[in-house]
């Protein structure tokens, strides 16, 4: 049984926070674990904090799903150190952080359409 | 990468963590240890960098919880995955429940195992309890007194102001409060503070609502202390700034509980006028429950009127100072805009500001900061004690194991794998650390009741400890590490069993038995090791305290009772406060078995606000800049008060009937004054009065003993005298509250409700606040010591059992494994005192390896008790000497039992099972 991407990255909404944020942060470049870690608690306002007992799980399950993988491609080898393993979003990943993203943007924009959960004249400060 | 070797600290957690690791399946764990390990180093340094020791705590406690939660749901994914590839290989009938299966096979085979063996699986469990237990009562105050956040918005950003006087200035104080001119100079010329408010507590007595009159305690405060603390009322509204504003009416603010208490937590309470030490003041609204300042427990908030005109004088400084550190304005850029301001007072107000400066500190660290070393040091000493109860346990289950070898080979030779094995025997070990920690979570409750009793208010913030989520997830997370630490060790050997020599039906002197009865030794001489070092650190704090408890007064504390009154100002006048106090100690006088009676306005080691007051004295002239003033305590006792409380008069007299008002006034001063100020020279005779004052000047008419004011372990300051009854006019102020106290022929407490009549009658609507004997007073003072001490006492006196228990398990398990060469020695004609040696000669090697360890160890550890201790050395010699000789007598005993029995071998029977 053969199934197209669309449906494949359709499966894998909504995204976790904690994996959508994984996927966030390797967006612009490469990182090791601890890299990611203090970006994803800096980039969330210190709302997701991923610790080494939770972290490599995840990591795991997104190689298995495709959507993150293993890295050849180093920084420059002055600020590198070789017993770190670098992981990188793949073209999959990519695909379903912004069908994410796209989910969630027209989600908020049916919330704010409708009006019902803030004054107009409350939030212009 | 630097050279050097990582802190013991990080050490330890890579270990720990590495361990816990095991909970997640083999191929998780071949792919992502390392850089789980790597990531935890990191996360470790980054904690230690920023928070310290607290940052270690909390990641800790973080992981623990994730690596409990993820590494079973992990190892469950990874099982189902490795089923349905299987399922899809072989096209055969799903086995997935296996996982489950088998854990329950496992649980129900270890509960009915440890059941066979009630002896052992009780006295495990109890032990387990016992440290599991003491560590979770006391992390749990440790979390809710040291790491839980005050309860304020952005609490992190509130910092206490104080100020500091050196010798240079008079005085000499580390931390004091400011004053009127000196709040409104730094709230107007600081730009690091979003807001600075200070007020200011006293007691007054209150009349109004249900109950008996009651003594509040009350906080004038600037209006802003509210919006600045980020609170909000429950009903009606907080103080507002209009309210500190001329011509404002006088509002007030309750607590929650007074409102509850006394007001039946009607609503109408708002609008109400109440008298509050015979002022009227209006409710204006009813804070949150739980709202209180950090260390205060104030009933009432009444709003101040600060302005440059009312603000007083610049010497006075009887306010506390708070202020919120602006957005993104860090303590370090307060602290040095602070310095750049005292710099500029010192040149626009040379005459304060020699020697007397400002300074900042997180409002937490205030709160707590000075249990923060006692806390952490019981914290540590608890994590010894779960080091020995693992030990203990590990050696009960080591013995156990080598019993259980014939088992376990029968189950290897079936067919159980050595991972199958290895799962089953940690079972066991979770079972017994879980019943051990849910035993322990109930001693911790109990526990916790006895510590408050224990701490007798010498613990900021105990009200917030309980047994609540964080500490849960310690407990589970203590249990789960314990039952790894005591489990691991000796399953490993246990799961290892040689095959040949164990269905052999005797198994004795095998290879693996020497080898798991030297890892029963190393854990003897580790638990003896870690007893020396308890019960020396107890030993430092009992010999400390005693100490403590030893110095001399100044006063004598036996048979007298105390009670601390104060008279509604608003309503009073000074005079007949006198009059009303002249009366009461009259009155007290007649009781039958009362001896004195007398009373002071601060009563030493009781009243927390001391006044100091510069004076000058007759025909000297003033001190010149740079050199110390003229200061002391200023104290207003009445007629008898050195006569009732036993201070000694050392020159002149004390104060008479003739000391009346209209007389030449009189003042006493004691030793310290006058060696320090008068030197040689004899000071009866000399007059002093009040500083930068035309008050009368008071002719010294005695010199007594000193007093201890501070604590037992402070030293006492100068202090003079003024009789009541001449301070009236001169001090008016002075004469409302004041410390009654009555020297008794026997018991005092007895005299109590006497008392107590006698106060109804003279006044029905004056609160009677703490009536205690000066004993309780005098042992209040040391609460804080005794606490530490009475903890450690108990962990060592802990840690001391389960040591013996341990050297006894292993010399009586080395007798029973030994029975037939001891045999043969016998039968070849070695006598009792021979056997008893060779036993005994055993224990005493492991207790001298083990003392020695512990000594050294003790050498470093106690450094961290130097603090804490008073007037004993961290190394005391003695304290050393008499723990090693003592440990040593112990461990003798622990394997004397062992050696007697060894006595009683018969030769023939112990050949003869050969």
């Amino acid at each position: 049984m053969s199934t197209s991407v669309t449906d494949r990255v359709s499966a894998l909404l909504p995204l976790k926070p904690a994996d959508y944020m994984i996927l966030f942060v390797l967006l612009d470049r490469e990182l090791y674990g601890y890299r990611m870690v203090k970006e994803i608690a800096e980039r969330s306002d210190g709302q997701i904090r991923l610790e080494a007992g939770n972290l490599y799980r995840s990591i795991r399950r997104m190689i298995k799903q495709e959507l993150i993988d293993e890295s050849d491609r180093r920084p420059a080898p002055e600020s590198d150190d070789e017993r770190r393993r670098y992981y990188a979003i793949t073209d999959f990943g990519r695909r379903v952080v912004a069908a994410d993203t796209a989910r969630m943007r027209s989600l908020v924009a049916a919330v704010d359409a409708s009006g019902m959960l803030s004054d107009p004249q409350d939030s212009t400060g | 990468m630097s050279g050097s070797a990582p802190p013991l600290g990080l050490r330890f957690s890579e270990r720990a963590f590495r361990l816990l690791l095991l909970l997640y399946s083999p191929e998780f764990r071949r792919d992502h240890a390392r850089d789980a390990v790597e990531l935890l180093r990191d996360r470790y340094r980054d904690e230690t960098r920023s928070r310290g020791l607290i940052g270690v705590v909390i990641l800790w406690t973080r992981t623990l919880a994730q690596v409990l939660v993820h590494g079973p749901l992990e190892r469950w994914e990874a099982l189902r995955a490795r089923q349905t590839m299987h399922r899809n290989r072989l096209r055969r009938p799903g086995t997935h429940r296996e996982f489950l299966g088998t854990i329950l096979l496992d649980l129900r085979y270890a509960v009915r195992t440890l059941m066979r063996a009630p002896a052992f699986t009780a006295i495990s469990i109890l032990t387990l309890a016992l440290g599991i237990g003491a560590n979770t009562a006391i992390f749990s105050v440790v979390s809710g007194v040291l790491l839980r956040p005050l309860p304020f918005a952005e609490s992190e950003e509130l910092v206490a102001v104080w100020s500091r006087f050196l010798p240079v200035s008079g005085f000499d104080t580390d931390q004091f409060r400011i004053s009127g001119p000196e709040y409104l100079d730094y709230r107007d010329q600081n730009e690091t503070m979003e807001d600075v408010a200070i007020w200011e507590t006293f007691p007054a007595p209150m009349t109004d609502g249900e109950g008996e009159p009651e003594q509040l305690r009350v906080a004038q405060t600037t209006p802003n202390l509210f919006s600045l603390l980020r609170a909000s009322p429950e009903i009606g509204r907080t103080l507002v700034e209009a309210d500190g504003g001329p011509g404002s009416a006088e509002v007030a603010v309750l607590s929650h509980g007074l409102w509850q208490r006394r007001f039946g937590g009607k609503e109408d309470i708002v609008g109400r006028s109440l008298s509050v030490g015979g002022f009227e003041v209006e409710v204006v609204g009813v804070m949150q429950e739980g709202f209180s300042l950090p260390n205060e427990n104030i009933q009432i908030w009444i709003a101040m009127r600060m302005n440059p005109a009312s603000s007083g004088f610049r010497r006075y400084h009887p306010y506390n100072g708070l202020a919120r550190l602006a957005p993104g304005v860090t303590l370090a850029a307060a602290e040095a805009e602070m310095e750049t301001l005292m710099a500029r007072w010192a040149e626009d107000y040379p005459e304060h500001y020699t020697g007397h400066l400002f300074f900042l500190r997180p409002l937490l660290e205030d709160a707590v900061g000075s249990v923060r070393r006692p806390l952490l040091l019981l914290l540590g000493a608890v994590g010894f004690v779960l080091l020995i109860v693992c030990a203990n346990v590990a050696n009960l289950l080591l013995a156990r194991g080598e019993g259980r070898r014939h088992e376990l080979a029968v189950r290897s030779a079936l067919g159980a794998g050595r991972g199958r094995i290895l799962q089953q025997l940690l079972t066991e070990s979770v079972v017994l650390a879980t019943l051990g920690g849910v035993l322990g979570l109930a001693l911790a409750h109990a526990g916790l009741r006895g510590l408050r009793v224990l701490e007798a208010g010498s613990i900021p913030r105990i009200d917030q400890v309980s047994l609540d989520g964080p500490v849960l997830a310690f407990t589970a997370g203590l249990t789960l590490l314990t039952s790894l630490l005591f489990g691991l060790m000796p399953t490993f050997r246990s799961a290892t069993p040689d095959l040949q020599s164990a269905l052999k039906s005797s198994a004795r002197g095998s290879t693996s038995g020497c080898r798991s009865q030297r890892f029963r030794r190393f854990l003897a001489v580790m638990e003896t090791a870690l007893s020396v070092l308890l019960v020396i650190g107890a030993g430092l704090m009992v010999k400390s305290f005693w100490k403590m408890t030893s110095v001399d007064p100044g006063f004598n504390s036996s048979d007298v009772l105390v009670v601390s009154l104060s008279l509604p100002r608003g309503s009073v006048g000074p005079e007949e406060a006198n009059l009303f106090y002249t009366n009461l100690t009259d009155e007290l006088g007649t009781l039958p078995g009362v001896e004195r009676v007398s009373g002071v306005s601060a009563l030493p080691l009781l009243v927390d606000r001391r006044a100091t007051v510069s004076f000058e004295i007759r025909g000297e002239p003033e001190p010149s800049d740079g050199a110390e003033a003229w200061s002391g305590e200023f104290v207003v006792a009445r007629r008898g008060y050195f006569e009732t409380l036993g201070i000694p008069l050392l020159r002149g007299r004390s104060f008479e009937l003739a000391d009346r008002p209209g007389t030449r006034m009189a003042t006493v001063v004691n030793e310290a004054l006058a060696e320090k100020f008068f030197g040689r020279e004899d000071p009866v005779g000399r007059q002093i009065r009040w500083a930068f004052t035309d008050l009368p000047w008071m002719t010294i008419v005695g010199v007594v003993g000193n007093v201890k004011v501070e604590g037992l372990t402070t030293e006492s300051g100068p202090a003079y005298y003024a009789v009541a009854e001449q301070a009236v006019d001169t001090y008016p102020s002075w004469m409302f509250d004041t410390t009654v106290i009555i020297r008794t022929k026997a018991d005092p407490a007895a005299l109590a409700p006497q008392v107590r009549a006698v106060l109804r009658r003279l006044d029905p609507n004056l609160p009677i606040h703490g009536i205690q004997t000066l004993e309780d007073v005098v042992s209040i003072s040391v609460a804080r010591p005794r606490f530490t001490m009475v903890l450690l006492g108990m962990f060592a006196a802990l840690a001391l059992v389960l040591g013996a228990v341990g050297i006894y398990g292993v010399i009586s398990y080395g007798v029973a494994q030994r029975t037939q060469e001891i045999g043969i020695r016998m039968a070849l004609g070695a006598g009792r005192p021979a056997v008893t040696r060779l036993v005994m000669g055993q224990g005493m090697v492991l207790a001298a390896i083990g003392v020695g360890v512990g000594l050294a160890a003790a050498v470093v550890v106690t450094r961290v008790m130097e603090s804490q201790l008073f007037g004993v050395s961290s190394r005391d010699p003695l304290i050393f000497a008499g723990v090693a000789a003592g440990l040593t007598v112990v461990s003798l005993l622990a394997s004397l039992v062992p050696a007697l029995r060894a006595t009683r071998i018969h030769p023939m029977e112990a050949l003869r099972t050969e």
